[in-house]
């Protein structure tokens, strides 16, 4: 990964002992392996779509870029990505952050809430938008592990 | 901000290495900073079955005096939301066993979730225990909170 570069950050958050953290874009720098598990909602235009799960490979460069590749059970059908997906991700101070990106297969713009955690050496993730629609077609969690 | 829970946990850890088989939790064990994961699902029982699913990402701040403090961000059936200011208190008895509560300012009802310390006190487990004082929660949920990863 360059593992580290996203443990540096955590580092001197708690090196700081106090309630300010330091946490920015070039935090994440390096790669993490993100499994998610998807649940269908039972609201929605895409309600009761039956669940997903997906494995990726997310490498972030520090400076606000994500590329991933990703495999994906979608209710039951598995797909590979073909080709690595480019997105964008944003950090606050606090290691909270927002993860975007379109799927080039289906054109699916999907958006992801995230907080870095404690030690920095995971980012926790949820579904937080898709398509910009009013409701996601599932809620998600998921943990993308830069070492363990 | 974080001084972790480890302060109990290691002292769980000298008794252990001591012989003695009993643990030393307490409220004041739980003093940091933990990232809280959390994904429901919904029952087929009360009076909110088929609710939807529900994914929460919270971290919780503990006082190690029994009183909590967070913002959580959920995506409640497909509509995500963020949530300030939230306040609660937990409860740690010797085992490490206890209880979060607090008051959903969203709904008005009150939430206790049912934890346990893990051995190395690096992460507390929650499941949703009371919703409301209804006699079914909504949905079940698994959690993790995470102090040291």
């Amino acid at each position: 990964m360059q593992s580290g570069a996203v443990i540096a950050g955590a580092i001197l958050w708690l090196g700081k002992g106090g309630a300010a953290s330091t946490f920015s874009l070039a935090s994440l720098n390096g790669t993490c392996v993100w499994q998610v598990l998807a649940i269908t909602t039972t609201s929605g235009v895409q309600a009761n779509t039956g669940p997903a799960t997906t494995l990726s490979e997310a490498t972030f460069d520090g400076a606000g870029h994500v590329t991933i590749e990703y495999d994906v059970n979608l209710d039951g059908t598995f797909t590979a990505t073909p080709a690595p997906i480019s997105g964008t991700y944003t950090v606050e101070a606090n290691g909270h952050g927002t993860l975007l990106y379109i799927n080039p297969s289906t054109g699916n713009t999907v958006d992801s809430d995230f907080f870095i955690t404690p030690l920095g050496k995971a980012i926790l993730t949820q579904t937080q938008g898709f398509n910009a629609q009013a409701v996601t077609p599932r809620v998600s969690n998921g943990t993308c592990i830069f070492s363990e | 901000m974080r001084r972790i829970i480890l302060p109990g946990a290691l002292l769980v850890l000298l008794l252990t290495s001591s012989g003695a088989s009993s643990a030393a939790y307490s409220v004041a064990s739980l003093n940091g900073t933990c990232l809280w994961d959390s994904l429901f699902y919904p029952t087929s029982s009360g009076i909110q079955n088929n609710a939807g699913p529900a994914a929460v990402l919270a971290p919780l701040s503990f006082d190690g005096a029994g009183h909590l403090s967070f913002t959580y961000d959920i995506n409640l059936n497909g509509t995500f939301s963020s949530t300030a200011n939230v306040r609660g208190t937990y409860t740690v008895d010797a085992t490490g066993r206890g209880t979060l509560s607090y008051n959903s300012p969203a709904t008005g009802k009150d939430l206790v979730f049912d934890f346990r310390i893990s051995p190395h006190g690096h992460v507390i487990r929650t499941i949703f225990e009371t919703y409301g004082g209804q006699p079914a929660t909504p949905r079940v949920g698994t959690g993790v909170c995470t102090f040291a990863e």
